[in-house]
């Protein structure tokens, strides 16, 4: 599904990807594990398509994604429906004005029915408890109601892959209790997660395949 | 009884203010210290009856009118000095804003309205409460003092007006301010109160306060409530509606005359501190708005006017919250 | 540090809005209809050549705004003066030209455009307010600039904020706003938001986002909506009459 040719990726001259290849399976959950400025966050950006390799193939269901064939906005929103991503910090990717328009908001651009955008929006505000904050603000929210409304914003758009940066980073102990057996509950055939993190109690819990990333920036099978 | 710009001389209307200096002052501090912070949107509803009873015009024979206060209503219901407030209020947004009563002789209308009257008022109305006895008691009682307070006040204006010829004359011996002495003053303004506006200032005392002890009794405590009950509001409502009634009595208060009305009153020319003195243009004079039906204009004066009152009281009551809180912080 | 105070005010404001709504947003009417008869009751004051119909909207308005709480009437009348004072300020030439009345009807036709103005927006919601442009077929760039004001308002804030903290404590000697580094702390408060609206727009596009921004709560017009219509008609008759009266 999800193939890396030898990719690297450097910034200004200063190297945060060194020749990786690896080829990501569907139903499997792996967690990517490395230290800090190991290039894990590069990592995610290549394959969410916000940036592109140096070096080498990033090929996604087979499809070439470079910044050529990704201009084309028909072929990218193809590709970002398939991909769903759930950042780090869930400020940033939290911008409507209540909880309800943030899940509605990527329904809206996938041209889906009124019903079906309605049914999906209730379906995840219940699976994510998020009822009682519907109406809120999203960037008014707690570290951990703003995790859980990232994650039904882009769940319910229903991507194949799911790519989760340090999804327990913040949270509490319940939070994170909470996260870690919500991402079991998601784990199935049809579906491909991806995890950063630091915890190493963590990825043993829900990973399948536990990656590393090396301080020379190439990944390795743990 | 209010007295316009340019009928007292400018010693007088200076002597006035600086009498009431002190007055106000005293009656801050004592509102402050006695009237909790929520309970101060109350005088505004106060101030505003009293600005609507004094939009009741009354007429009597000879021509002039006259209308009630409503100062030991308020005084009644929170305290003198509470009263001196409201009405100084209420008295300032009438000069300011319909041009009723002077600029520079509001001290004098607020030593005769805001002090003589709810003070005289309420020092006979508790005097009497101790004496008499049975169920309307109370009622009798503030009935009683608001007669005596009105007059009281009607008084001091009728000496204020009298002593202006034999203190301010120009060259030729003619007045320059008021033409009239105190041997016209005195009879003219007591006549007027001691019957018809006296009794307006009576029963609109009387009523009032009858339709809180029975509609919203909870106002008379001293501390409770907050929030002005319905009943008080639609009241006010009534009151709104009914000021044009006091349209229907033509002819101006005696020693209310314009400039131009004065020489036909009997003085035979207008005093020179008249035709020279201070001419304030107020928004909307005389609660009229030109090209406006009377009636139309009395109407929305009175709705603006009561709800500026409330609206400034309102607003002191929160800088007296936020001062304490900033004060325990 | 009153700036910043200021500041925090301002986001406190939105904080406690939002935790309240929609219990606090109780008018019930469509907001882009509120908004039309807002404009229209400016407009018509803007026309009007004698001062009738200005002072009966602003008698209406104030029997509107006395029965508020104290804390809504400040806030609601703290615009209206600072703009009306200021226009007085302006218009003070025309009493010395020889047109007093000058001043007294342009200074109260804008206290009475932005009483109407304060009130709808002490009454709707910033939530709903953004809404009611979509309604009124503003473009949806224009609301979604709106939206993101309010977002990065508080956001940044609460980060400058931070940094003013961190900056204080750190900090030898007097309590001087030039012993503030404000400069670094504007400086790395615009880089951030740089920053962070780049990585709005990465979150936008991880999200298929191709210029469609709706809002996912519809209203529903009902009765009072049908009522408040009628005040459009009534207000034009009004207008005309008191025009027609001078």
């Amino acid at each position: 599904m999800i193939d890396l040719q030898d990719i690297s990726y450097s910034y200004q001259n200063i190297p945060a990807l060194s020749h990786i290849t690896y080829r990501f399976e569907m139903g499997k959950c792996y967690c990517l594990q490395g230290p800090n400025g190991c290039g894990k966050s590069t990592l995610f950006r290549i394959l969410n398509g916000l940036r592109f390799p140096s070096s080498g193939k990033f090929l996604f269901d087979g499809k070439d994604i470079t910044e050529k064939t990704m201009k084309k906005s028909d072929f990218a929103k193809a590709f970002h429906r398939q991909v769903g991503f759930v950042f780090q910090h869930s400020e940033i990717q939290l911008f409507c004005k209540t909880v309800e328009d943030e899940i509605a908001f990527g329904l809206h651009q996938l041209d889906l029915s009124d019903t079906e955008v309605h049914d999906r929006v209730e379906h995840y505000i219940t699976l994510l408890h998020l009822q009682d904050i519907r109406l809120r603000a999203p960037f008014n929210l707690s570290g951990g109601e703003q995790k859980r409304c990232a994650l039904a914003a882009v769940l319910a758009m229903e991507p194949p892959v799911l790519i989760l940066d340090e999804p327990i980073s913040g949270l509490d102990e319940e939070g994170q209790e909470w996260v870690t057996s919500f991402i079991k509950e998601l784990k199935s055939p049809d579906r491909m997660i991806i995890i950063a993190t630091h915890q190493s109690s963590f990825a043993q819990e829900v990973a399948d395949i536990q990656l590393r990333m090396t301080k020379e920036h190439r990944l390795i099978i743990k | 009884m209010h007295i316009p710009d340019n009928y007292l001389s400018p010693q007088t209307c200076a002597v006035m203010a600086a009498v009431m200096v002190p007055v106000w002052t005293i009656s801050i501090k004592k509102v402050k210290a006695e009237i909790p912070n929520v309970k101060l949107p109350m005088l505004g509803v106060g101030a505003a009856f009293s600005f609507l009873g004094m939009m009741f015009n009354i007429p009597i024979p000879g021509g002039t009118t006259g209308h009630a206060v409503g100062g030991t209503m308020i005084a009644s219901l929170l305290g003198p000095y509470a009263a001196c407030i409201a009405v100084s209020v209420a008295l300032l947004i009438q000069a300011l804003i319909f041009g009723d009563g002077g600029i520079l002789s509001f001290g004098a209308n607020c030593f005769n309205m805001a002090f003589v009257l709810p003070f005289v008022g309420y020092a006979v109305t508790m005097l009497l409460r101790k004496k008499l006895k049975g169920k309307n008691a109370e009622l009798i009682a503030s009935a009683i003092g608001s007669y005596i307070g009105i007059n009281a006040a009607a008084f001091c204006a009728a000496i204020e007006f009298g002593i202006q010829p034999m203190l301010f004359r120009d060259a030729a011996g003619n007045a320059l301010y008021c033409p009239y002495g105190l041997n016209v003053s005195i009879p003219a303004m007591m006549l007027g109160h001691l019957t018809l506006f006296g009794i307006a200032e009576v029963v609109y005392t009387t009523a009032v306060l009858a339709f809180i002890r029975k509609a919203a009794p909870e106002m008379q405590e001293k501390t409770a409530v907050s929030k002005t009950p319905l009943p008080v509001k639609l009241l006010l409502g009534v009151l709104i509606i009914l000021t044009p009634l006091g349209l229907l009595a033509e002819g101006t208060a005696w020693g209310e005359w314009g400039a131009d009305e004065i020489a036909a009153t009997g003085a035979g020319f207008t005093p020179a501190g008249m035709t020279s003195g201070l001419n304030f243009q107020a928004l909307l004079p005389d609660y009229s708005v030109a090209g406006m039906p009377s009636w139309l204009g009395y109407i929305l004066s009175a709705v603006i006017g009561a709800a500026l009152l409330i609206i400034v009281f309102k607003l002191i009551s929160m800088i007296g919250n936020s001062k304490k809180e900033n004060a325990t912080a | 540090m009153k700036m910043n105070l200021e500041l925090m005010r301002l986001i406190r404001r939105i904080t406690i809005t939002d935790i309240n709504y929609p219990a606090q947003d109780k008018s019930r009417i469509l907001p882009a209809l509120r908004l039309s008869v807002a404009f229209l009751t400016i407009l018509l004051c803007a026309l009007s050549r004698n001062a009738i119909y200005v002072v009966m909207i602003i008698a209406a308005e104030l029997a509107w705004l006395c029965v508020k709480p104290p804390a809504v009437i400040w806030n609601i009348l703290k615009p209206v003066l600072l703009s009306s004072l200021f226009c007085m300020f302006v218009m003070l030439p025309a009493v010395f030209m020889g047109h007093p009345r000058t001043l007294m009807t342009v200074s109260l036709k804008v206290f009475e455009s932005v009483l109407i103005l304060s009130q709808l927006g002490s009454s709707i919601s910033w939530k709903k307010m953004t809404d009611a442009f979509r309604t009124l077929h503003a473009p949806q760039l224009f609301v979604f600039t709106l939206d993101m004001t309010m977002r990065f308002l508080v956001i940044l804030g609460r980060y400058s904020n931070a940094i003013l903290e961190a900056v204080t404590l750190r900090r030898v000697g007097a309590d001087h706003w030039k012993n503030a580094g404000t400069g670094g702390i504007l400086g790395t408060t615009f880089l951030r938001a740089q920053q962070m609206s780049i990585e709005t727009s990465e979150a936008m596009s991880c999200r298929c986002f191709d210029g469609e921004y709706r809002s996912y709560r519809k209203h529903k017009i009902g009765t009072p909506d049908m009522l408040y219509t009628l005040l459009i008609p009534l207000l034009v008759i009004l207008f005309v009459y008191t025009q027609k009266a001078m």
